[in-house]
């Protein structure tokens, strides 16, 4: 789950930190960017997931 | 942004248990648990279908003795083995159908962004990902329809791929199957092809209504007739009664599966099944044993939903009639570690195996 100090969006919902604390239920992987809130493409693999932002590139982990 | 993004409340109220008949009381659930014990493991014959509508109504607290019945037929009909699979969403999103399970279909407006066929290395990383974690089946899943020609060309290009380079079984779910298209999988070395029935064909209209139930039946008919193993399943919590679930295990016994994976609706945002309680434990454990006595020559699998459903009694489950279990994450969220369930295992003596369907 994104940390509301750091990230300026909720990478479960979208919104702004200011708005939403974290809502990402611990067994979905990040749906939204924590930078920019934008919704990103995510394919989760048997050990992991790998989540893509148009603007600010890859994320990837192992679960 | 639309509202219907804002993430799902877990509900924990009571599953609403609709059915047609009153509950058994104490005595007479211990006598249909006995009379079913008799019938499975004394006599080896399947179960009627009122003998199994009676177990339906046994009362909660006599669940465990259900459950312990099926942990017994399990052993007795499949053996102590249990069979471990990985599973890849190699084209997500973007579905044209309208499951209203499913967050994958283009026409609810879910969290999943629709993303093209995974290039072959990522698919044979995450087979080899899937190996090394022991399992021996990996099933390719794609949000489709049914497979146009160039999926035909990728899926046939994958299968001897991955199995020569990882030895595990390949499997594949990519929906709806022509004749031609079911002989082309089967020659082309797919183990085991996936297609759920996911409700009984009653209740079917009030979950999809981009295709029909007998469609599903259909190419179940066709992976069983070109000669790769079954591999049909349930998804219970969508709202479906206690008599509706009976009417699938007829269902089920009829399409004769290999494997019956078992999935419990996790709800998921955006899509019409959101707002739907969670399967309460007792009670998923409750059908979890009813679906091993009423097919107990299955590999009965976990399968997606048992974090959310089950939490701590996973390894209830187990014990319940289970014999095969997805490992690692699904296919649009996440499972338990992998150690978590190798360790469950390993605590429950189970070992990890290579099954198939007993005759």
């Amino acid at each position: 789950m994104s940390n509301p100090t750091e990230a300026a969006h909720c990478d479960g919902c979208g919104k702004p930190s200011i708005e939403c604390a974290g809502c990402r239920w611990e067994y979905d992987p990040p749906h939204y960017c924590a930078q920019c809130g934008v919704r990103m493409a995510v394919n989760v693999s048997p050990n992991g997931w790998k989540a893509r932002c148009k603007t600010h590139g890859e994320l990837t982990r192992l679960t | 942004m639309s509202d219907t993004l804002q993430p799902v409340q877990i509900s924990r109220k009571p599953t609403p248990s609709r059915g047609s008949r009153t509950p058994l009381t104490a005595d007479e659930a211990r006598r249909a648990i006995r009379a079913a014990e008799t019938a499975l493991l004394d006599e080896r014959r399947m179960l009627t279908a009122e003998e199994l509508a009676e177990l339906a109504y046994v009362p909660d607290g006599s669940v465990p003795s259900l459950a312990s019945l099926a942990h017994e037929v399990r052993l007795a009909w499949c053996g102590p083995e249990v069979e471990v699979e990985g599973i890849l969403s190699a084209k997500t999103g973007g579905c044209p159908e309208d499951c209203h399970f499913c967050s994958q279909s283009s026409k609810f407006d879910t969290v999943v962004k629709a993303t093209p066929f995974l290039d072959t290395d990522e698919v044979l990383e995450a087979a080899r990902e899937t190996a090394a974690l022991g399992a021996s089946e990996f099933c390719i899943v794609l949000a489709v329809r049914g497979p146009d020609e160039r999926t035909m060309q990728r899926l046939l290009e994958l299968v001897p791929l991955i199995n020569g380079e990882t030895g595990l079984n390949v499997a594949v779910s990519a929906g709806i199957l022509t004749p031609e298209q079911a002989k082309r999988l089967a020659d082309g070395g797919v183990h085991r092809y996936n297609h759920n029935l996911e409700t009984a064909k009653s209740y079917f209209p009030q979950v999809v209504t981009s295709h029909d139930w007998t469609e599903r039946e259909q190419t179940c008919e066709l992976v069983r007739e070109h000669g790769m193993e079954l591999c049909c399943g349930a998804l219970l919590g969508m709202g479906e009664s206690i008599d509706q679930r009976l009417e699938l295990l007829g269902q089920l016994r009829e399409v004769d599966p290999t494997e019956v994976p078992l999935n419990f609706l996790k709800p998921m945002a955006g899509t019409p099944f959101a707002h739907l309680p969670a399967v309460e434990p007792l009670e998923a454990i409750r059908w979890i044993a009813l679906f091993r006595i009423a097919l107990p020559t299955v590999i009965l699998r976990y399968a997606g939903g048992r974090e959310f459903t089950l939490g701590d009694l996973q390894a209830m489950g187990m014990t319940s009639g289970i014999n095969a279990l997805i490992i690692g994450n699904y296919l649009t969220y996440l499972g338990r570690s992998p150690q978590e369930d190798l360790k469950m295992l390993d605590d429950l003596r189970m070992p990890v195996g290579l099954l198939s369907k007993v005759i």
